[in-house]
């Protein structure tokens, strides 16, 4: 239950996020732009991760934000988050978290060869090697990047230092994938 | 996540509605980059990898270390070198022609969307080397063809084509067509010493079959294709070609053929046809596949029979833009209006003209403030039918809906009166009443030359520039939106490509571009030579400095007793609004204010048209127009500011 209660407080800071107004600086970024952030963080160079696998059904990107044809030119659609992009971004997330908790035990995912290890450090949880602060800026940046500010790091460190202290390795760093990724920082373009 | 939910203070310098609050003015007009972490500075150094490495940020794989050592300036210079920017540009340039797409590239391959905008890619490849970005302006130019399809269309192809791959499937089309020919040819050959009769039955033949042969090659082509090779008439001007010949020799009056005149007809059609598919198969995509917008290659016209500059126009724009017999390219025009121009055509009235001209929405007050623009502009796609095909050389003109018209009655509602000095009335019309303000034309050569010597379309580049590396709907002040136009533009003068990656690194370096959370109303850069003051909103501050504060600067002594240089609480407590006094020298609510203001705007009386006898841009006027009509309905909705 407590993956999903971090999503469903991420999910509920995403409509916090837009709450101020429709701005566009609070709109998704989209799948692709998603999807080619987390390639270049974490899938050798140069390569894309097949990441369209982890949609819920086929097109379903399209509900998550994109430019497309509007009228007579190109518009981002899709992008204000409403409870049916949310539900399909937790949905598509939740898969890619469960398939990198996964490859604790066997590789789901090409990897970049600096996240394959970071990864395989971090997958010793709950011993003290995978809680040190070192090992999980260096996850918490793999995923996330330079996207949120301190703080966000701060918060999700020790909610994980706290909750999930004696949880096995996958199920908590599908969690703590699942917390970075439906995190407005990470989603939202700003 | 708790922290994700904390709004982080607003440290925000100034809001189109904000209330009154000190004020400090070197935050007004910081246009310098503020300190900041090292975490925040990374934070900025992933964001702008992201934005000028088409996506792509910061990897396992960059030496953040080396690039916290930098200024921003050379951060941003460093990612300009990278090959990655070529994408990025030719994304921005995508956006400012308003067909933005996701991804140009798919699994390291562009898509065929990336090669339909000729001036997009000639302006991106010139911008990487230093040279002329201004052909991002230009209507016509080279044809970049995208790597011919990979696969086979089930639905097309023919019994004998089954096991084709698509680049033997468009060998065995040419060769279908060279042989039809090769016949032909063989037949004029053996008939050269005969009256040309059998000939002329045969050709009637090849004629009847125009558009079956026409279909039988496009089977190996896909749309977009298609539309290549139909604007480039490679498959209609040989069959054309014979086929008219044959219409001029074979007629029943002329006992004898002219069989060494058809002879040549069709060696030169047959020739026409292999030279210009020669060049089509270079695009295989065995043979081209182009790894970087530099490696984009541009198709040899000369061997098309149709030799001119290609229209920029390409096939999503051909779907996106129809025309028809009724709208007379309006669609076209408003496009151009948009995109080069950024004139939305917001209908906020027009200089009443000082000669009232007649036709379709002529009289109609409210329509002719769009159109006095919007139809001169159209005229200068007047021989461009269906698909933006040319047929300024023919007689008929065929529309998108596909009716059709005398090219000439057509034409005619771009021409002139008798005695005007124009030909045609074509032209980027500024002001109807005021002549010498307009730049007029004939041809979409004359109008890139319009576009790339006017002041709006750069002013309009940056601010997409600006809206593109920001936010779209994040608010710039007026004032700095000039400022970085100026520079822009003066640096422009010497190089255009230095022009636009200086304006980049501006951009980059501003406090806007260095705010996580950007309120959109927000103004947060301002010209450097800006007053900190309480003054009005500035999504429209620096309009009303520019066009209406020498009139109304003060409530004394000024006219209207208005001071439109001032941002005051109104008489309700509530709202804010200009200084205004009515004539027993009370403050008038903001609604009278506002009222008033959007009825001098729109007024087409040229006593009460504000600003007077003064011409003001139909972009400035329709944001003030905007903002005045928002900030009314606010009001009116009891929304406080």
């Amino acid at each position: 239950m407590k993956p999903l209660a971090v999503a469903l407080l991420a999910g509920v800071a995403l409509c916090a996020a837009v709450a101020d107004g429709a701005a566009q600086t609070s709109r998704f970024k989209g799948w692709a732009a998603i999807s080619k952030e987390l390639s270049t963080r974490i899938a050798p160079k140069g390569e894309m991760l097949d990441l369209d696998r982890f949609l819920p059904a086929a097109d379903m990107e399209d509900l998550l934000g994109r430019w497309s044809t509007f009228g007579s030119e190109h518009a981002f659609q899709n992008g204000l988050p409403n409870a049916i992009s949310i539900a399909i971004w937790h949905a598509t997330l939740s898969n890619f978290a469960t398939s990198v908790g996964a490859s604790c035990s066997a590789p789901q995912l090409e990897f970049h060869a600096k996240f394959a290890q970071t990864l395989k450090d971090l997958c010793s949880w709950p011993a003290a090697g995978a809680k040190a602060d070192a090992l999980l800026m260096d996850y918490w940046l793999a995923i996330m990047g330079y996207n949120a500010p301190e703080p966000e790091y701060v918060a999700w460190r020790d909610h994980f230092l706290a909750s999930y202290k004696d949880r096995p390795a996958a199920e908590t760093i599908t969690a703590m994938t699942l917390a970075i990724t439906m995190n407005p920082y990470f989603l939202l373009h700003k | 996540m708790a922290a994700s939910q904390l709004r982080p203070p607003l440290q925000t310098p100034q809001s189109t509605s904000a209330p009154e609050r000190p004020h400090r003015a070197s935050e007004v007009v910081r246009v310098s980059s503020p300190a900041q972490s090292p975490w925040e500075k990374r934070w900025w150094i992933d964001k702008t990898a992201k934005l000028l490495r088409a996506g792509e940020g910061i990897g396992p794989d960059d030496d953040i270390e080396a690039l916290l050592k930098m200024s921003e300036e050379e951060i941003a210079r460093h990612f300009m070198n990278d090959p990655r920017f070529g994408d990025a540009l030719l994304d921005f340039n995508m956006y400012f022609m308003g067909f933005k797409a996701d991804d140009i590239k798919t699994d390291g391959a562009y898509n065929s969307h990336a090669f339909d905008f000729p001036n997009t890619i000639s302006a991106a490849q010139a911008l990487l080397s230093n040279g002329d970005y201004f052909k991002l302006f230009d209507l016509e130019g080279p044809l970049f063809l995208a790597p011919l399809r990979r696969e086979t269309d089930p639905e097309n192809m023919l019994p004998g084509d089954a096991g084709l791959t698509a680049a033997q499937l468009r060998r065995k089309v040419v060769n279908e067509l060279k042989v039809v020919f090769a016949n032909l040819g063989a037949s004029a050959a053996a008939q050269m010493s005969s009256n040309g009769q059998d000939l002329c039955r045969q050709l009637a033949d090849f004629g009847a079959r125009k558009d079956a042969l026409t279909e039988q090659v496009h089977r190996a082509f896909d749309d977009a294709e298609i539309f290549v090779l139909t604007r480039a008439q490679v498959v209609s001007w040989p069959l054309d070609s014979v086929a008219r010949a044959a219409r001029e020799e074979c007629v029943k009056y002329k006992p004898k053929a002219d069989v060494k005149r058809l002879a040549a007809a069709i060696q030169a059609a047959s020739e026409q046809f292999s030279t210009s598919f020669e060049e089509i198969l270079r695009f295989e995509p065995e043979a081209y596949e182009p790894e970087s917008v530099l490696d984009f290659k541009a198709v040899d016209l000369s061997t098309f029979p149709i030799k001119d500059k290609w229209l920029a126009f390409g096939y999503e724009q051909a779907v996106a833009l129809q025309n028809s017999s009724t709208n007379f390219n309006r669609k076209r025009s408003a496009y151009v209006l948009k995109r080069f121009f950024c004139d939305d055509l917001t209908p906020v009235g027009f200089e009443d003209p000082q000669e009232h001209v007649a036709g379709a929405h002529g009289s109609d007050t409210s329509c002719f403030a769009c159109h006095y623009k919007l139809d001169p502009m159209a005229g200068f796609f007047r021989g461009l039918g269906a698909q933006f095909y040319d047929y300024s050389r023919e007689r008929t003109i065929i529309f998108d809906d596909l009716a059709d018209d005398s090219r000439s009655r057509y034409e005619a509602t771009w021409r002139t009166r008798k005695g005007s000095s124009r030909k045609w009335n074509i032209g980027y019309v500024r002001s109807p009443r005021w002549e010498n303000q307009n730049s007029y034309g004939e041809t979409l050569g004359d109008l890139s030359k319009i576009i790339r010597e006017a002041p709006e379309p750069k002013r309009c580049l940056v601010k997409r520039l600006f809206e593109y590396m920001t936010a779209e709907n994040q608010t710039i002040d007026g004032g700095y939106l000039d400022h970085l136009t100026e520079a822009f533009a003066k640096e422009a003068a010497v190089s255009s490509s230095q022009a636009m990656k200086n304006a980049i690194v501006r951009i980059a370096k501003s406090q806007t571009y260095h705010e996580r959370n950007a309120e959109p109303q927000r103004c947060y850069d301002h010209a450097p030579d800006a007053t900190a003051a309480k003054g009005p909103p500035c999504r429209v501050a620096y309009i009303l400095q520019k066009n209406c504060a020498q009139c109304h600067g003060t409530i004394y002594g000024g006219d209207a007793s208005l001071d439109l240089g001032a941002w005051i609480t109104a008489p309700d407590g509530k709202n804010r609004t200009f200084p205004h006094l009515d004539d027993d020298m009370q403050q008038r609510p903001a609604q009278d204010t506002i009222t008033r203001m959007m009825e001098r705007l729109v007024s087409t009386d040229p006593k009460r048209r504000m600003p007077k006898n003064k011409i003001m841009s139909s972009q400035e006027r329709q944001e003030l127009y905007l903002w005045a009509q928002q900030e009314l309905s606010r009001i009116g909705k009891g929304d406080v500011q």
